[in-house]
């Protein structure tokens, strides 16, 4: 009889051979090489501003937002880690949609998102204040 | 008795229920789809411009922070493992400038403190990397 232990190589396999939808629950894969990726989704909940004071945003890689007032606004969630990605675009047709920090401060520089421009903005730490812009839809 | 072997669903389960941290080592996960992102972070190491002469070695990463102490420091890029690899390189210096360029010395381009580009490889040649788009 043979051992009874799984061995890597055999994890291996197994996980190659795995078509299905692996559902992490909200595991960390952490120092990983990601190639040939064919598709890169983020969990993109839509979020629609309807008060002054504004939502605040879960954390999420997209985030789609709309508004019912120019002025009104979203709070983004504080970042977890230097270099953490987040991507917000306003799908409004209409409104613009304020976005602001998780203290209800502006961010440096502000950003009033327009109806149909999008952000990506960087994280160099981990504070309400450490959102930075990437790039801003033209 | 029950089969010794473990099969898929096994695995899967497994796997599914994990809650911890999957330290991979340095693993490559190919050919994936990934869905309900929910936490995208770049390993980001912040690495300091240095003189023109060699500058600073970036690691490879998907996000690489700067600082710099003179408006003509540089970094150097690492060369591109693939074509199709996207790397960005925020300067989130207060008040310098640095100058990106490829290992070999070539300028890719200048990041004023505060601003970033999002670069994209089309080969793996120093050379490769193209700017996909940069702060205004």
């Amino acid at each position: 009889m043979g051992t009874k232990r799984v061995g890597l190589a055999r994890v291996e396999a197994l996980m190659e051979n795995l078509k299905r939808e692996l559902s992490l629950s909200g595991a960390t894969l952490t120092a990983a090489h990601l190639t040939d990726i064919t598709r890169l989704v983020g969990s993109a909940a839509s979020v629609t501003e309807a008060t002054a004071g504004g939502p605040e945003l879960a954390e999420s890689l997209v985030h789609l937002l709309s508004s019912t007032n120019n002025t009104h606004k979203v709070k983004m969630f504080d970042p977890t880690a230097a270099g953490q990605i987040c991507i917000l675009f306003n799908t409004d047709g209409a409104e613009d949609v304020v976005v602001v920090n998780s203290a209800g401060d502006a961010l440096v520089p502000a950003l009033p998102l327009g109806e149909g421009k999008g952000a990506i903005l960087i994280s160099k730490g981990t504070a309400a204040t450490d959102w930075l812009q990437l790039a801003l839809t033209a | 008795m029950g089969t010794k072997r473990i099969g898929l669903a096994r695995v899967e389960a497994l796997i599914e229920n994990l809650k911890r941290e999957l330290s991979l080592s340095g693993a490559t996960l190919s050919a994936a789809h990934l869905s309900d992102i929910t936490r995208l972070v770049g390993s980001a190491s912040s690495t300091t411009a240095a003189l023109a002469d060699p500058g600073a070695d970036l690691t490879e990463s998907l996000v690489s922070l700067v600082t710099s102490a003179a408006d003509t420091h540089i970094v150097k890029m690492f060369d591109p493992s693939a074509a199709g690899q996207i790397a960005i390189v925020m300067n989130i210096d207060a008040a310098k400038e640095a100058v990106v360029e490829t290992s070999a010395g070539v300028t890719i381009t200048s990041l004023v403190e505060g601003k970033g580009v999002v670069l994209l490889s089309k080969g793996t040649a120093a050379t490769d990397w193209v700017i996909l788009f940069k702060t205004v």
